[in-house]
């Protein structure tokens, strides 16, 4: 029987399109998270949308905001990177044909299309909600940086919410990557999350210092293209680190 | 053309050895039965061959390259076992059309032809399967995935034995149209051992026994006789193993007698016959020694 | 328990087999006999193991090759195998007629009586 040449490229491509067809779940439930979040938005929980009324006249102002479904959108995302290293996924990719190269490849695919999905619908979720608010409610709006008022703007938000939602993506399948190859990695990693995110915990201890930390690394940067520099060089990095881990874990370890 | 060269390999579980220092070849389609107790390392063995484990020592080669991390092992391999994964959300005619995707040799014909004599039907997903047509539909996809090396580890597990004994036909048959190198393992040799050319016996963490199945076999004699006797006559043989069976003793013994010697046990009333294979790999392995009756006599 | 012959190897269970196909008639003189797969189907059976039993065969000129055709069987091979059974089976039950004579002290003139009175009783039964 002779055997099969199959380049790295085909493999990826076919893992890829399997990764889509076997997850297609994951990307249903983006849009499910996203309609339930829309569900409580334009019900108007009043709660969730502060009022002001006095008795001889009312002045109802309506905030609407998108932040509620970006936020759901990051979440999934960091569970997406979650689901991708699970040893249930890299096991049914080496039930076919598969090499750590191109299950990571074909990961790093599936991470791009996922975030452009939840980019797009993200973003363009923030307009169709005012104006379904809008319509409900018939009031004045103020549209900022929607598609006719500001189309530039608006691009540039669908661009860093993808931007966004794939550097969670990498960064977090690649620490559970790290973390999949020697347990011990877990101390290193949430070391980093605490200085990422809470640098008051080190100020208190009294080394805050020059600290920069990797939040606002990411979310102060006022310059777009400043903005997509740092994240293009940071996911390249971290893409490139998780090759190490994934090229060292063994397959069906049971 | 070898197929599998393995030179002082070693595997080890975090310091904990699970494979000691094994060396073998296996030729081109040729059909190997490994075998061995709970334990012994066949799995490990299996899955470094597939390239999903690396080696902690020594040298592995599949199709001429190092299998862990090889898209050429990768492409031309397939690795059964009662633990596979499959995406859940599939169901077994998807899971058909994604092997037909990745694998060159897939025939989709002689696969739902199988399905369909095995009763297992295509629209169903494999959680909902018994454990018996689960290992048959696993089987079934080894099968018809038509892989130059095709690995099935312990592949009739919970299906009964109709099912098995059509597992081996349906592989044979498949064989002799589409020769291709296979590896099978099992606890149990004599629902497989019709199929197999070789055997490659592995105890206690090392390869006890590679060659043919029936030089095993021959390897071995079986004497009956009372004790006293047989003792006399095995003088300077290598005895593998003891068992009381009712009133006679039979020893099995490494079967070097000359033509004499065989006379001269005629003549003194010892049965010799030729053992089974099973009984061969069961001295092989320490299996026949009585051990379960001496934790009761101690 | 098993037989008292043991198991024998499936490549010499698959000669013996052929022999005894030879021996009955089924195969003729230069007929075509199976080949090594069709064997292997026939019994689930490795081919390499069935090529073993045929080869058993071929050495002991029970049957020839002819070049791409296949393997025919001898013209004498019925004959031989005959005379082969012949010399085996008896010398086996000769061997096990003098253990257990020697189990029961039974002398050589003693056994050479119960032969000669069985022999003459079947003489008497055919007549």
């Amino acid at each position: 029987m002779s055997l099969t040449h199959r380049t790295m490229g085909e493999i990826v491509k076919q893992q890829f399109l399997f990764k889509l067809r076997s997850n297609a779940a994951v990307i249903t439930a983006l849009f499910v998270m996203q309609a339930v979040v829309w569900g409580f938005i334009i019900s108007g929980a009043p709660n969730s949308f502060p009022g002001f009324s006095m008795s001889t006249f009312e002045l109802r102002w309506n905030s609407i905001t998108n932040d509620k479904v970006v936020m759901a959108s990051l979440l999934w995302a960091l569970v997406v990177g979650v689901l991708m290293t699970t040893p249930g996924q890299r096991n049914a990719s080496f039930t076919y044909v598969s090499s750590p190269v191109t299950e990571n490849l074909a990961n790093f695919c599936f991470f791009g299309l996922a975030a452009i999905i939840a980019g797009v619908t993200t973003v363009l979720s923030g307009s169709v909600l005012k104006l379904v608010v809008f319509m409900k409610d018939g009031s004045s709006i103020i549209e900022t940086g929607g598609l006719i008022a500001a189309p530039l703007d608006f691009f540039s938000r669908i661009v860093v919410m993808i931007l966004y939602t794939l550097l969670i993506m990498v960064v977090v399948y690649t620490c559970m990557l790290f973390v999949q190859m020697n347990r011990l990695m877990i101390v290193p990693i949430v070391l980093l999350v605490l200085l990422s995110t809470k640098s008051s915990v080190f100020g208190h201890l009294g080394i805050e210092g020059n600290i920069v930390t990797l939040f606002d690394f990411f979310y102060n940067e006022s310059s777009f293209w400043l903005f997509l520099v740092k994240t293009g060089v940071v996911m390249a990095i971290v893409s490139i680190l998780s090759f190490f881990p994934s090229s060292r874990i063994e397959v069906k370890q049971s | 053309m070898t197929v599998i060269s393995v030179k002082h390999v070693s595997k080890n579980y975090s310091r904990i050895a699970a494979l000691t220092d094994l060396t073998f070849k296996i030729e081109e389609n040729v059909i190997t039965g490994i075998v061995g107790r709970n334990g012994a390392g066949k799995t490990t063995l299996l899955k470094m061959i597939a390239g999903f484990q690396k080696t902690t020592k020594g040298e592995l080669r599949v199709f001429n390259e190092n299998p862990f991390r090889s898209l050429l092992v990768s492409a031309n391999s397939i690795y059964i076992d009662d633990a596979m994964s499959y995406p859940g959300s599939m169901k077994l005619h998807e899971l058909f059309d994604e092997f037909n995707r990745f694998y060159a040799n897939w025939n989709e014909e002689l696969a739902v032809r199988l399905m369909e004599y095995f009763s297992i039907p295509l629209n169903t997903r494999h959680r909902f399967l018994s454990k018996g047509k689960r290992s048959t539909f696993n089987a079934i996809v080894g099968i018809a995935a038509r892989c130059p090396l095709t690995i099935f580890d312990e592949p009739t597990t919970g299906m009964d034995t109709a099912a098995r004994n059509d597992f081996y036909r349906a592989l044979l048959k498949d064989y002799i149209a589409f020769p291709r190198t296979i590896l099978l393992s099992s606890h149990y040799i004599d629902e497989m051992k019709d199929v197999l050319e070789n055997l490659l016996v592995i105890h206690r963490k090392r390869i006890r026994y590679h060659g043919s199945v029936s030089d095993l076999q021959e390897a071995h004699v079986s004497l009956r006789g009372s004790s006293e006797q047989l003792s006399g006559a095995t003088l300077g043989k290598n005895i593998v193993s003891k068992t009381t069976r009712g009133l006679q003793d039979e020893w099995i013994v490494e079967n070097d007698f000359s033509d004499a010697e065989r006379a001269e046990l005629n003549r003194q009333g010892i049965t010799n016959t030729s053992v089974s294979l099973n009984d061969a790999y069961l001295a092989l392995t320490e299996q026949l020694r009585g051990g379960i009756d001496d934790v009761f006599n101690a | 328990m098993h037989d008292v012959d043991g198991e024998k190897p499936i490549y010499i269970q698959i000669a013996d087999w052929l022999e005894n196909a030879i021996i009955d008639g089924t195969l003729q003189a230069d007929e075509k006999v199976y080949s090594q797969y069709q064997l292997a189907e026939l019994f689930t059976i490795n081919p390499a193991t069935a090529g073993k039993g045929l080869t058993i065969l071929l050495e002991s000129e029970l049957v020839y090759k002819k070049r791409g055709l296949g393997m025919f069987v001898s013209p004498d091979a019925q004959e031989k195998l005959r005379a082969k059974r012949k010399e085996r089976t008896l010398l086996k039950l000769v061997q096990d007629l003098l253990n257990e004579a020697s189990l029961l002290n039974i002398g050589t003139d003693e056994l050479n009586q119960i032969i000669e009175k069985e022999r003459k009783q079947r003489k008497g039964n055919q007549t």
